[in-house]
């Protein structure tokens, strides 16, 4: 009775998520029939596949939206508590984002699987959100990490596609293989695969239990692209099409630092906090110099874009300091992850735009004057610079502001955490150079410009979406 | 309900605000006046709808309608709301209604202009900041409206760029106002300190600045830091003089002139330049156990009263007239808000404010609209040495400024006459006092000679530009007429306000009742007649000057006094020397030291994390063993800190 309460409430707490697994499926497997007809007019394949799939990331956000606030939170496989919420949201922005990126740029020879994949990736971080047993956590992510090898894999046919899907899959492995240690090493010394148990295990504390949660936070540090695990990041942003590579800096993320928080969320006691924030404080400054030093020698955009998504991981980082200081919502972290979606995503959909009416998009200097060439397209990408910047009249100044304020009041009398914070002030300038040059390179005047014409409808909705939504949660960031 | 009108005050010309830009960046020139007098015609109907609705209610006390929680980062919270009382009404209906009356003027006068849309946008743009700033509950927000209203008006005054001195008058009057706020926001700070200090220190920084907050700390800031109360009010006092252009800082407001005569009516005329004295106004509970701040405030609108109307004896140029006129009103706003150092005579010293800043929005809006149809007619061209006897040209306009004129004037029984007779007989009152008796009888005998003045300068501009033979420059063409219709009807209404408002408001006691001062205060008769003496006084002698050539003054002393009017007391002489230039000559030498140390060490700098970067590619190689190797050696190096700790 017990169990089949929790199994109901579950799956209705749930029904989102798996209507877009479910569904992913199913377009994925009817994929393989429907192709063998004679359907060769690709143009209504793509308009037929990628309406589909918004229609069905629309029903499960009225599902989500129907559902409500739970009245009982759970204890079993999965917990539904603010944070799964939030993950869900996160999910569905980027989705909507994602799928309206792909319309145009979905490889025409296997789009069931295309989508199929991806709605799968769109469903599965809501189940990483609501885990609450190490089982379902990792079930969730292996479905994140498996539908994105298949999609490395059949966007970009070619050497260099090959090598970033190879690279990605091999390190992934590599790195679940530390996540899967970890946990084990959790089990076997609490008993329990519970996350709730686990997390009041910590305060027995020992020497094993701090070496098992360094092995799971490495684990996840690869899906984050902190550093030492951020090395495909620049191979693959480099390897793969744009549209994947935005997917590759956003989705996993999110679901990397929902991981994190329900590993090591606000349940912990004081004695774990202690052994895991020098941890994250380290990773963060190293991935905040890393990233940022790195992608300052780059003239390759696409590395320049990975190793700035490695940096802004640094920021997460930090957050995520402030939020076990402050035993509070993960609000710090999740501001920070939407106001980054609406500036990477709209990032890259523009230059996905580019890319699509016939620009260059691969150096620095590729767009040169590109203003001239295409003006709105440029004027987006502006503003989503000025957003990682972290200037005023973007999300992204409150992004950044959130994190700092976050970070000295919950470490006042740390002084480490004074220092942290010092150093990320110092990394934004860093920052600031090389997305300026970025941006001055847009209004560069050429001699001999030719102007882009083609027109992509879902590109340019997808930026401007972007565009608003940076430009609006300035204005108000109680929503963001 | 009443919360929604109120919100809709200030977010309808919001809406038109953007509407336009969206015209502008379109390059559209014909038709962004659909939206923006929509959006200011909407706006002015709410803003009576809230007197009309809210006079049963409680307004007089002032009720706050909340809107959204803009902030709430740790102990940082800032909420934006409206606090709606009778004072704000008064001035939100002015501002409103005025607007939207100039922005049908400037249909017909900025049409062609290539920057049509953009005027409309930064127009309705100042209209939203100006009604959020009179309409905000807390100092700070009111603050960042006030920056608002400065950036619009920098806007304005440099609308056409391309013209030297238009660029150089509005960095002029920014860096002006510049100076001035910063005492301004150092005096809000300290404020927010000063109440963390008392009993009822509330949590936020920001909410301690809230204007009931503030009033209700006061008794508290009254008995422990009286000295650090003075300071706080002399600082406010500060920006509130730089905003409404008095002495010393009154230097950017004639040079304002170089924008568009409607924005010179609706900006510097009407409205922006009148946010001091509604700051002075809104702060009186405050002010009020501040006698210093108060007399200072009386002295230098005294002087500043004084000096303008000298200097506008002596210019030529038509606005500028009336600009330095309306420097020398505000003084008299501001002498009126000073006689509040006297403690019992604050809320008829506030109420003598309010009406005089009521009245002179209309016919001061009305003479600068007149002086821009002569502009128009003239081929832009404003100085009354090259133009006169248009009476024949520009029959309308020959009546609406004379309306106008006689309003300034003080004429019975136009509108100035009355606010004017109120604040001279509150300054009789306040002669009458122990303490400040001496000052202010000073300062109504300034008060009458600067009357005498105001009627001679008005009315010598007026028959100088009107009357006489009829000359026309030659950039007028052959085609200098009567402005149109949707020029002359916007006028109308404010000429039918600049002679009614006075004569509705003044001796019936509305206007006290309405901002809640129910005591009964008599005017003087003696201050009543003189008044109107000294106005038709300096009627005659204007009418009379004006038959004269400008240069026939013989007498030594009648030299110097018009060798100093023209020349603007030699006080922008005075700044340029002794504050431009040396500030200048520092920011030479600093600029050689920011180019050769500051830049050759960023440069530096700056080359570091490429450095750094470029070092590090060599272990980004893109072979996989590599990867794994790095990473493998990272985690153990992490496992080991943290299990030998």
């Amino acid at each position: 009775m017990d169990t089949l309460q929790t199994i109901k409430s579950s799956v209705a707490h749930l029904s989102p998520a798996i209507l877009l697994i479910l569904s992913g499926s199913i377009v994925m497997a009817a994929s393989l029939v429907l192709k063998s007809g004679n359907a060769r007019d690709v143009h209504n394949q793509r308009n037929g596949v990628g309406s589909l799939s918004l229609v069905l990331l629309l029903v499960a956000g009225v599902l989500a939206y129907l559902r409500g606030a739970p009245t009982e939170l759970g204890h079993g496989l999965f917990r539904f508590d603010s944070t799964a919420i939030a993950a869900e949201r996160l999910a569905f922005l980027g989705g909507l984002i994602v799928l309206l990126m792909s319309w145009s740029t979905a490889p025409r020879a296997h789009l069931g699987e295309y989508y199929g994949c991806l709605l799968i990736i769109i469903g599965a971080i809501p189940i990483v959100g609501a885990a609450n047993d190490l089982v379902s956590l990792f079930l969730g992510l292996e479905l994140i990490s498996i539908p994105t090898y298949v999609l490395l894999g059949i966007v970009k046919n070619d050497n260099s596609g090959a090598e970033a899907t190879i690279k990605y899959f091999l390190l992934s492995a590599f790195a679940s293989s530390f996540f899967l240690l970890g946990l084990s090493y959790l089990f076997g010394f609490i008993g329990s695969t519970n996350l709730e148990v686990i997390q009041h295990g910590y305060q027995l504390g020992g020497k094993l239990t701090s070496f098992a949660l360094v092995l799971v936070m490495c684990g996840l540090a690869f899906r984050i692209t902190a550093v030492p695990f951020h090395f495909y990041a620049p191979d693959v942003f480099e390897g793969t099409s744009l549209t994947m590579a935005g997917i590759m800096s956003y989705l996993p993320k999110v679901a990397g630092f929902v991981a994190l928080i329900r590993i090591v969320g606000s349940g912990i006691g004081s004695s774990a906090v202690d052994i895991v924030i020098p941890v994250l404080f380290v990773c963060s400054a190293i991935t905040m110099l890393v990233g940022n030093f790195f992608a300052s020698a780059q003239n390759s955009l696409r590395r320049l874009l990975a190793y700035s998504s490695v940096a802004h991981t640094g920021y997460l980082l930090l957050a995520m300091t402030a939020l076990l200081r402050d035993n509070a919502e993960a609000n710090v972290l999740f501001s920070y992850l939407a106001a980054y979606a609406a500036m990477t995503l709209g990032f890259f959909a523009c230059l996905g735009e580019i890319e699509a009416a016939g620009g260059k998009t691969m150096l620095v200097g590729d767009l040169s004057g590109m203003f001239y060439r295409r003006p709105a397209a440029s004027v987006g990408m502006t503003v989503c610079l000025i957003s990682m910047i972290g200037l005023p009249l973007t999300a992204g100044f409150w992004a950044k502001f959130l994190v700092f304020m976050g970070t000295i009041a919950s470490g006042a009398k740390d002084p480490w955490s004074i220092a942290m914070a010092i150093l990320m002030a110092f990394n934004a300038v860093i920052a600031a150079g090389y997305y300026w040059r970025v941006l001055s390179k847009l209004y560069e005047k050429s001699d001999a410009y030719v102007p882009l014409r083609v027109f992509r409808p879902s590109l340019f909705i997808a930026y401007t979406i972007c565009v608003v939504l940076t430009v609006v949660w300035f204005f108000v960031p109680v929503v963001m | 309900m009443l919360s929604l009108f109120a919100w809709m005050v200030p977010l309808a010309p919001l809406a038109g605000c953007l509407a336009c830009t969206f015209l502008s960046l379109r390059g559209d020139r014909k038709l962004a006046h659909i939206p923006a007098i929509t959006a200011l015609l909407i706006s002015a109907l709410f803003a009576i709808c809230l007197i009309a609705f809210g006079a049963q209610g409680d307004t007089e006390q002032g009720v706050t309608y909340s809107g959204f929680r803009y902030l709430n980062v740790g102990s940082l919270t800032l909420d934006i709301s409206l606090k709606v009382d009778t004072l704000c009404l008064s001035l939100l209906t002015v501002v409103t209604s005025i607007s939207a009356m100039i922005a049908i003027y400037s249909k017909d006068y900025m049409h062609n202009d290539p920057g049509y849309a953009r005027y409309f946008a930064v127009f309705c743009g100042f209209v939203f900041c100006m009604t959020m700033l009179v309409l905000s509950h807390n100092l700070l927000m009111m603050y960042a409206f006030w920056e608002g209203v400065g950036t619009c008006s920098y806007l304005l005054i440099g609308f056409w760029f391309r013209k030297p001195s238009a660029a150089q008058a509005a960095i002029k009057a920014f860096l002006v106002n510049r100076v001035a706020d910063c005492a301004f926001l150092i005096g809000i700070l300290l404020l927010a300190f000063a109440i963390g200090k008392t009993e009822i220190a509330s949590a936020s920084f920001f909410a301690r600045l809230d204007f009931d907050i503030i009033f209700k700390a006061v008794p508290f800031l009254v008995r422990d830091y009286p000295e650090l109360l003075t300071t706080i009010g002399l600082l406010l006092m500060v920006g509130a003089i730089g905003k409404s252009a008095q002495f010393p800082f009154h230097v950017w407001l004639p040079d304002a002139m170089e924008g568009p005569t409607p924005v010179s009516a609706l900006i510097h005329a009407a409205t922006m330049v009148t946010a001091g004295v509604y700051l002075m106004a809104r702060l009186s509970p405050m002010l009020v156990e501040t006698p210093t701040v108060l007399s200072t405030v009386a002295w230098l609108g005294g002087i500043t009263a004084f000096i303008a109307a000298w200097m506008a004896l002596f210019q030529d140029d038509l606005k500028r007239v009336l600009a330095y006129s309306t420097v020398s009103q505000l003084g008299y706003l501001f002498m009126a808000l000073g006689a509040g150092a006297i403690k019992d005579l604050m809320a008829v010293a506030v109420v003598a404010a309010m009406f005089h800043l009521i009245t002179h929005a209309f016919f001061k809006a009305l003479l600068f609209l007149s002086a821009g149809n002569v502009m128009h007619a003239m081929g832009d061209v404003i100085d009354m040495r090259r133009f006169s006897g248009l009476n024949k040209v520009l029959p309308w306009t020959n009546i609406l400024f004379g309306i106008g004129a006689a309003a300034l004037a003080g004429l019975f029984p136009l509108a100035g006459f009355w606010s004017k007779d109120t604040i001279l007989s509150l300054l009789a009152d306040a002669s009458s006092d122990g303490e400040y008796g001496t000052q202010f009888s000073v300062l109504l005998g300034i008060g009458f000679i600067t009357a005498l003045m105001t009627a001679i300068y008005t009315s010598r501009a007026y028959f100088r530009t009107f009357y006489g033979a009829e000359k026309l420059p030659e950039e007028a063409g052959h085609h200098a007429h009567e402005a149109s219709w949707t020029m002359l009807a916007p006028m109308a209404v404010l000429s039918v306000g600049a002679v009614l408002v006075g004569v509705l408001l003044g001796p019936t006691h509305a206007i006290a009742n309405f901002l809640g001062n129910h005591s009964e205060h008599h005017e003087q008769m003696w201050v009543i007649v003189a008044s109107t003496i000294v106005a038709f006084a300096g009627v005659g002698i204007g009418y009379f000057l004006s038959k004269m050539q400008p240069s026939t003054a013989t007498s030594g002393a009648m030299v110097a006094f018009a060798d100093f009017g023209r020349n603007r007391l030699y006080i922008d002489w005075l700044y340029n020397v002794a504050i431009v230039k040396p500030i200048e000559w520092f920011a030479d030498l600093l600029g050689w030291f920011d180019t050769v140390v500051i830049d050759g060490l960023a440069m530096q700098i700056a080359n570091v994390p490429r450095l750094c970067g470029l070092l590090g590619q060599r272990v980004q190689n893109g072979r996989l063993p590599g990867y794994t190797y790095i990473t493998a050696i990272g985690i153990a190096a992490l496992a080991l800190w943290i299990a030998t700790r």
